[in-house]
């Protein structure tokens, strides 16, 4: 079996050339004896030969966007045979199934890398670590970024309090117009967070944007927050600038507050820090160079826009477990150019994609 | 504020913040605000519903203001709005950014002036005139003297109280005087948060500057700009809301207690045949096209009884003669929309109206459906011209409908139809000998406001109720009785 650490598995800080993952990505999940079952006989269809002809991120846009398959695929299908054999099952996690139904992937340790490297983000940004404890507001079940959470509070030396929603719900609520319901289960959710703060020692928060709000709208719950949480972690949803700065400015002035933008097909991307010259109060950086965001013109996919434009987002992966060469996410976003101390570009300002069609019911989650 | 200073020299460039109590605030969030050639002028910042919570929550926080010097603000803030430059905004450049975006004439702008400063002098007046006789101010009610506990005897009084706090407006863009009805809700003790419309975010911004300047405590008043998406949470978050639109938003808050919806008026005039329509065409063609006929309470349909096609086709001609103008020209009359946006209005007119309407001359060459609505200014955008539609009757469809444009559907009448042919009417002139006919209109619940004679549809005055009073909608009596109530005689 090859040594699949060597390139595709490496720690953060001794990170390979973009490039070197990319061939390394093509070798292992396009040999028989390593890759899935999923991608090897897909190769035989492909009008190139990934092992030979791609080199280079540019070059991944050849491939197609496959992502939809992995909603009804059998998992086993998706499983590197390489990573056959380890002594443990993979991890399934499931999309939130936002643009119709959930899509699968397996996980045997990347998420786990790119919350390392996460949590070594977030101590750039200030937040307290081995000092109070981590409530968390989101989903578990086939989600993954309860288990994202679990990992980043036993990093920082904190108990994991998770208090459990399930988004497809409220998505289904929303869409249905029983708006009146979505409320009712905030408020369901919230009062949980209450016990948990107004017992605990609670110093880190993970919660969706629209759950921050709901937050600030009950005075005892942010009195909670303000009292003693110190870093507040939001993802899930996109948040407006001024929601943002006023969260950060107005509401809970005494928290560093960081985005994680992501899903379960392209992992975590954190905010970096700011930097002088920043024109976006919050930047998201993909855990580069496992994962790249490309944004793209949406008239004419095959061109990136240029820095400081708006593109529609196009997400590559290249982990031990997963190969997703190119998905055209929900989102757009503005091209944001490298900064020192993060490789790849960054992404600012994303927003749902609207083409005109149906609505994309962001919900609480 | 940090907008103005940046104002171009033609007095266009501008930024909209919101307003809250501590002053501007420029949002995160912005868009492009655009005059009606499609040219920017400046930003308007956008409220997302986090920010309106937060705002509407600090006005239910911030101190109150006893109502004899609210009432004073008001009528200095209707000075102010006419005369004052006010944060480097003159009221000429007031009128012109007006004109500019919304697209209206500026003589409509100019006339709001001394409208606004009418409105805030006549308050106080107000007030009192739509309060029931029996019932007393909060203000006014005694604890010293039980036995006086108002003005009704033996220690127990009606009192006139407000339903709630905080009024949120979701303001039309139609007209700039709209704005002068919230003024009333201030006048009440409400605390006021309008949502502007992008057509016409100078007024209200004018309005709160006056109403600052002239010493209403901070609290009182909330300009929150924000999208159509979010402006639910500015309603959600009030007390109380008043909301303007078409058809479906009054079919929305129909059973709603909590909104008050104000909707198309469908404004009409009748003439019957013991007047002549000749000697009123005057009244007839000022009803429709005043202020560029965008009002409610401009006519919308015409009934005649003797020869209604001979005044549908005299109307067509009187209009047609309105100047075709840019709607900065000081004698600017017809509306000015940008041009694919005037396009789209012209090609539902074309759908609609069909292919000729009374007084149109022959049809020229058109490059798209309906070119005759419009007249293309060659900057982007056109004037919409004035559209008169005779009819065979008033059951036709096209009878009720209302556009923002100067539009008449003129149908025969006879005797025979009664006020309940009108179907829904904000304001009706009746130009006729026939008392029974006037009264009878009065009292029918389908007309809201009567006009009696050469008084055009759109004619009103500080005081009197536009669609009812809104004190109907924003007070309520409720008995307050003192231990003298018990000693006083009993029926």
């Amino acid at each position: 079996m090859r040594d699949v650490d060597a390139v595709l598995g490496t720690p953060w800080h001794e990170l390979p050339s973009a490039d070197a993952v990319v061939a390394a990505a093509m070798e292992w999940h396009f040999d028989p004896a390593t890759g899935s079952r999923f991608w090897v006989e897909r190769a035989a269809s492909l009008p190139f030969d990934p092992r030979k002809d791609i080199t280079t991120v540019a070059d991944l846009d050849r491939f197609p966007d496959v992502s939809g398959e992995w909603r009804d695929i059998p998992v086993e299908d998706l499983l590197p045979a390489g990573l056959r054999g380890l002594g443990r099952p993979p991890a399934v996690w499931e999309s939130g199934g936002t643009t119709g139904a959930p899509k699968r992937t397996v996980d045997l340790g990347q998420w786990a890398r790119n919350t390392r490297w996460w949590s070594d983000v977030l101590d750039q940004h200030g937040f307290p670590a081995h000092d109070g404890n981590l409530l968390f507001l989101g989903p578990t079940g086939p989600h993954v970024v309860a288990e994202a959470l679990r990992e980043l509070a036993r990093l920082r030396g904190a108990v994991f309090f998770p208090v459990d929603f399930d988004p497809r719900w409220v998505r289904r609520c929303l869409r249905d117009g029983h708006t009146d319901l979505a409320r009712h289960y905030v408020d369901h959710l919230l009062d949980q967070a209450e016990r948990v703060l107004a017992s605990q020692h609670v110093s880190l928060l993970y919660a969706t944007p629209p759950l921050l709000e709901a937050i600030a709208e009950r005075p005892r719950l942010a009195g909670l927050v303000r009292d003693q949480v110190r870093g507040i972690m939001w993802g899930g949803t996109s948040m407006d600038p001024e929601t943002l700065r006023l969260l950060s400015g107005e509401v809970f002035p005494g928290a560093v507050l960081s985005g994680l933008y992501g899903n379960t097909m392209m992992g975590g991307a954190p905010q970096r820090p700011a930097v002088p010259g920043d024109t976006h109060a919050c930047v998201f950086q993909p855990f580069h160079p496992y994962v790249h965001l490309s944004l793209l013109d949406p008239e004419d996919p095959s061109r990136e826009v240029a820095y400081g434009e708006r593109g529609r987002v196009c997400m590559r992966q290249l982990s031990p477990e997963v190969l997703l060469p190119y998905v055209l996410e929900r989102d757009t976003a503005v091209r944001v150019a490298p900064v020192a101390g993060y490789s790849g570009d960054g992404v600012a300002d994303v927003r749902p994609f609207t083409d005109g069609g149906a609505k994309i019911i962001e919900g609480v989650y | 504020m940090a907008g103005d200073t940046a104002a171009a020299p033609d007095g266009t460039g501008c930024a909209i913040d919101v307003e809250r109590a501590t002053g501007p605030y420029r949002s995160a969030n912005r868009t492009p605000l655009t005059d009606v050639t499609g040219r920017p002028v400046g930003e308007l910042s956008l409220a997302p519903p986090l920010l309106i919570r937060q705002v509407m929550d600090e006005m239910r926080a911030a101190p109150g203001q006893a109502a004899d010097d609210r009432l004073a603000a008001l009528a200095r803030a209707g000075e102010l709005f006419a005369t004052a430059t006010l944060e480097g905004e003159t009221p000429g450049t007031y009128c012109r950014r007006q004109a500019l975006v919304s697209g209206l004439p500026v003589a409509v702008a100019r006339r709001t002036l001394d409208r606004v400063a009418r409105a805030g002098r006549a308050a106080a007046d107000s007030l009192a005139a739509q309060r029931p006789s029996g019932a007393v101010p909060l203000g006014d009610l005694s604890f010293g003297d039980l036995a006086a506990a108002g003005r009704t005897s033996a220690g127990a009084a009606v009192a006139w109280v407000r339903k709630g706090d905080v009024l949120g407006v979701l303001a039309p863009g139609n007209h700039p005087a709209t704005h002068v009805e919230w003024l009333g809700a201030l006048a009440l003790g409400y605390r006021v948060a309008v949502r502007p419309s992008q057509r016409d975010p100078f007024t209200p911004r004018r309005l709160v500057r006056a109403l600052r300047e002239a010493g209403l405590a901070p609290g009182y008043v909330a300009l929150l700009p924000t999208t159509h998406e979010h402006a639910e949470a500015l309603v959600d978050r009030a007390d109380l809301g008043l909301v303007y639109g078409g058809d479906p938003v009054v079919a929305r808050y129909a059973g709603s207690r909590r909104v008050l919806a104000q909707g198309p008026g469908r404004s009409k005039v009748l003439l019957t045949r013991d007047v002549s329509w000749r000697s009123h065409l005057d009244t007839v063609a000022d009803s429709v096209a005043a202020d560029a006929g965008v009002q409610c309470l401009n006519a919308s349909a015409v009934l005649c009884e003797d020869d209604a096609p001979g005044l549908a086709h005299t109307l067509a001609e009187r209009l047609a003669r309105l100047p075709l103008l840019a709607p900065d020209h000081p004698d600017a009359a017809l509306p000015v929309r940008p041009l694919g946006e005037a396009r789209r209005l012209a090609e539902q007119l074309h759908e609609s109206v069909g292919p000729r309407s009374a007084g149109a001359g022959e049809d020229p060459a058109e490059r798209f459906p309906g070119e005759r609505f419009l007249a293309d200014l060659g900057d982007g955008s056109a004037v919409l011209r004035p559209v008169v539609v005779p009819l065979d009757s008033p059951e036709d469809p096209r009878f009720g409908v209302e556009l923002p444009l100067p539009y008449a559907a003129v149908a025969p009448w006879g005797p025979g139809l009664r006020p309940a042919a009108f179907g829904r009417t904000l304001a009706l002139t009746v130009l006729s000998e026939d008392a029974d006919l006037v009264r009878e209109c009065v009292a029918s619940p389908l007309i809201r406001n009567t006009h009696w004679g050469a008084v055009p549809t759109h004619w009103s005055r500080p005081g009197l109720p536009h669609d009812g009073a809104l004190a109907e909608f924003l007070m309520e009596s409720k008995t307050f009785a003192g231990e003298a109530a018990l000693r006083g005689p009993v029926r």
